[in-house]
């Protein structure tokens, strides 16, 4: 197969390019000021989300400032939270994985299935929908990077075949998944289900393999730029593979988690965590470390949204506002982080200028 | 060769997938419905019928003559008939309802709540209104909160209670009553259900709409040369319950009307019913439409209209939607709707609520009526005014004298 890549970044972009948002270290020796545009490009979702915490708090304190209130905000986002880590993996080498959620019905299906009708141990039934996802994983690598057909078109197929499939193999709700998995999963420590902390540990682990292992640098290589990537000597291709085949994997991980969150299993109620993962992922990459899909971004976004949706609710605002408020959040961040790159290279290019110019 | 390499790894990849999904169909549950738009050959009330026994002619007419006198006895004004005993509802003052719905944005959901919300201030109870957009996700989280937030009592919708059962025991362990609509026909709820936290349920008698569906066809053709096409969503309790009422009733009176029925599940409505209904009016012996739910009429009479069919075919349907009760009053293809009062049925979940709270036993069916509008009274239905005025009853003060409000 040959090494074919396009010439043209047409992939999906972080809201902020990196090398302009990221903030610099000192310059020439000259002293300067705290980089506060930087680090409200960097941090300006933690303190939105702490402002809507604080509004909140003020309006409804008996309702909203609550220990109940706070496990029942961290509580109630795991799945999302894996399905969107697992898509900035895809995102970061610059493909788009509209199957995702289709890759977490089949394997919510398959666990409920499997389990429940065909009466398999929860381990295999588990293990089966795994391998669903690396299999869905391998079809879309094999569309997008052996074929070369555009991610967005490939997974827009793959991602509407998987719900179909989902209904096939079992088109009802499957109730009774074992308590195995249903116990573990929604097992309490301080209040929270296990299922957050695994998910809270997913974001470490990605974390940890993008900041601090050569694989997580290639894939912002491969993104960035995947000309000079393979040129670099990187196999930009086996690279892009992993990544969608790793975004289906987790994508059946979610479906995993899933499963044991609802003790029960349903083809159509997968579809529904799309758009809000991408729009965690996007949202979350103007945070942190903006102008990249970052976990802890992601992780942020995740919970800036719901608390701001869960306050909207304890106030009675219902309805239409909660869509204004979700849309609303993920133009405000994106327009602003662009607003402080763009601020900060007007100033760079001033401190250039002025130290370059004869004293 | 590089193609030729790629090719080979595409159709290993497809091979190993459909094995994999072929080997789980292979033993799947015999009820492998596909989504979208499965033609029911053997669920056509024909062919059900012609096994069992030969219609002879005075059968049929009487089955019209049954047919027309439920139609008549339907258009009528309907009365309110206490669903239960009365109750105090004096000690529930300051207490706090989550009311658990869908889309705010859809009109049956925003009279639905309103009303409820209306009904339970009377009691001076607090209904907090919050919508799940139809995402498990976000009715478990709600569920979840209102445990949080100590709620009296919750109310969700359209929610399969299999899929929520994790915070419905939430719920039940924190001795939060649940009651939950539309979930099929009126009834108790299933031992299941008391198990995993329902306390009640309300619904409308969908079985008795698609009766009624049924019977306005029947009448209207006087029992021949009837060819319906239906379309109903598998994924939705409630058109189950609308399409059983159907089936059955046709059996009953009207064995030799020929029915096709059709599965469009609830998210396809707006992808596949344009498409289902320009090949069904197609078919020119095709002449009657009986879609579960009038919503559904939206995405049909384009294509009816297009097909240049609207003298042929007559469109019969469930819900009474003020857009579809324009439509029939401006003499379009809708020719029948069995109206569901929304308003009334707002009154009859706090109703229900409120019997849940008192700790009294849950009524096995609030006993909402249906009316049936067709060319005969829709003249004398005013529109213009709230659909809680179409039914000719004012059920709120009925249900204030019922709680001993008034």
């Amino acid at each position: 197969m040959s090494e074919t890549v396009d010439k043209r970044r047409t992939g999906p972009q972080p809201s902020v390019p990196a090398e302009s948002a990221a903030p610099r270290g000192p310059s020439g020796g000259r002293r300067r000021r705290p980089d506060l545009a930087g680090i409200a490009a960097s941090y300006g979702i933690i303190f939105a989300w702490a402002a809507v915490i604080l509004v909140f708090s003020l309006l409804e304190p008996s309702k909203f400032f609550t220990t109940a209130n706070l496990q029942t905000i961290l509580g109630s986002q795991s799945v999302l939270l894996i399905l969107a880590l697992g898509l900035i993996i895809s995102l970061s080498v610059g493909e788009y994985d509209l199957s995702v959620a289709g890759a977490m019905s089949v394997s919510l299906v398959l666990v409920g299935y499997l389990n429940v009708v065909a009466g398999w141990a929860i381990i295999p039934a588990i293990l089966a929908a795994l391998l669903s996802g690396v299999l869905v994983g391998v079809l879309n690598a094999a569309l997008v990077v052996g074929l070369g057909v555009q991610s967005l078109v490939a997974t827009l197929g793959t991602g509407t075949l998987l719900v179909g499939l989902g209904v096939a193999i079992r088109g009802e709700t499957t109730s009774g998944i074992s308590s195995s998995l249903v116990d573990v999963i929604r097992y309490r420590i301080i209040g929270l289900p296990l299922s957050f902390y695994l998910a809270l540990l997913f974001t470490v682990i990605v974390w940890y393999c993008v900041r601090f292992t050569p694989l997580g640098r290639y894939l912002y290589f491969v993104g960035a730029n995947p000309s000079v990537a393979k040129l670099s000597g990187l196999p930009v291709n086996r690279i892009r593979a992993g990544a969608l085949i790793a975004t289906s994997f987790v994508g059946a991980m979610a479906g995993v988690v899933f499963a044991g969150t609802l003790a029960a299993s349903d083809p159509n109620i997968s579809a529904s965590y799309l758009l809000p993962a991408f729009a965690a992922a996007f949202l979350g990459s103007t945070a942190i470390t903006p102008g990249r899909f970052n976990a802890w971004g992601t992780f942020v976004a995740v919970y800036f949204l719901v608390t701001g949706i869960t306050g909207l609710q304890l106030l009675g605002l219902s309805g239409w506002i909660e869509d204004v408020f979700y849309g609303g959040s993920l133009v405000l961040a994106v327009s602003l982080s662009k607003l402080a790159a763009k601020y900060q290279i007007y100033r760079r290019s001033r401190i250039t200028r002025s130290g370059g110019a004869p004293g | 060769m590089d193609v030729l390499k790629s090719v080979r790894w595409l159709v290993a990849a497809l091979a190993i997938l459909a094995l994999g999904v072929g080997v789980a169909a292979c033993g799947g549950s015999s009820s492998s419905s596909s989504s979208g738009t499965t033609s029911e050959a053997a669920g056509s009330t024909g062919e059900e019928s012609s096994e069992t026994s030969e219609p002879s002619e005075s059968s049929a007419s009487d089955g019209v003559a049954e047919a027309e006198k439920l139609v008549a006895a339907a258009r009528k004004p309907q009365a309110f008939d206490p669903p239960g005993k009365p109750i105090s509802v004096s000690g529930l003052k300051g207490k706090t309802v989550y009311d658990i719905t869908n889309q705010l944005a859809v009109a049956f959901e925003k009279t639905l709540t309103s009303n409820t919300t209306e009904a339970l201030a009377k009691a001076g109870i607090k209904n907090v209104v919050v919508q799940a957009n139809n995402e498990v996700s976000q009715a478990t989280k709600l569920i979840e909160q209102a445990v949080a937030q100590n709620a009296d009592a919750i109310i969700i919708e359209s929610f399969k209670s299999d899929l929520i059962a994790g915070p419905l025991q939430e719920a039940k362990a924190a001795g939060i009553p649940v009651i939950d609509l539309f979930e099929g026909d009126p009834a108790l709820p299933t031992p299941k259900q008391v198990e995993q936290g329902v306390a009640a349920l309300a619904t409308f008698c969908y079985s008795c709409a698609g009766k009624l569906m049924a019977d306005w066809v029947i009448a209207d053709s006087g029992g021949e040369g009837v060819h319906g096409v239906t379309y109903y969503s598998d994924d939705l309790g409630s058109s189950l319950a609308v399409n059983e009422g159907q089936k059955d009733e046709f059996a009953r009176l009207c064995p030799e009307c020929k029915v096709e029925y059709k599965n469009v599940q609830g998210s396809q409505w707006t992808t596949k019913i344009p498409t289902l209904t320009q090949s069904d009016v197609a078919n020119p012996e095709v002449n009657y439409f009986i879609p579960n739910f009038d919503g559904m009429a939206t995405f049909m009479v384009p294509a009816i209209n297009a097909a240049g069919a609207t003298e042929r075919v007559k469109l019969a349907s469930f819900n009474a939607n003020l857009p579809f009760m324009e439509e029939m009053q401006n003499g379009g293809v809708i020719k029948s709707d069995v109206g569901s009062p929304v308003a009334w049925m707002g009154w009859a979940v706090a109703d229900q609520t409120m019997r849940v709270m008192n700790g009294e036993e849950p009524l096995e069916d609030v006993g909402i009526p249906l009316r049936m509008f067709d060319e005969s009274n829709i003249g004398e239905i005013d529109l213009s005014e709230p659909e809680s005025a179409w039914y000719g009853v004012d059920f709120a003060s009925e249900y204030e004298k019922l709680w001993g409000l008034k």
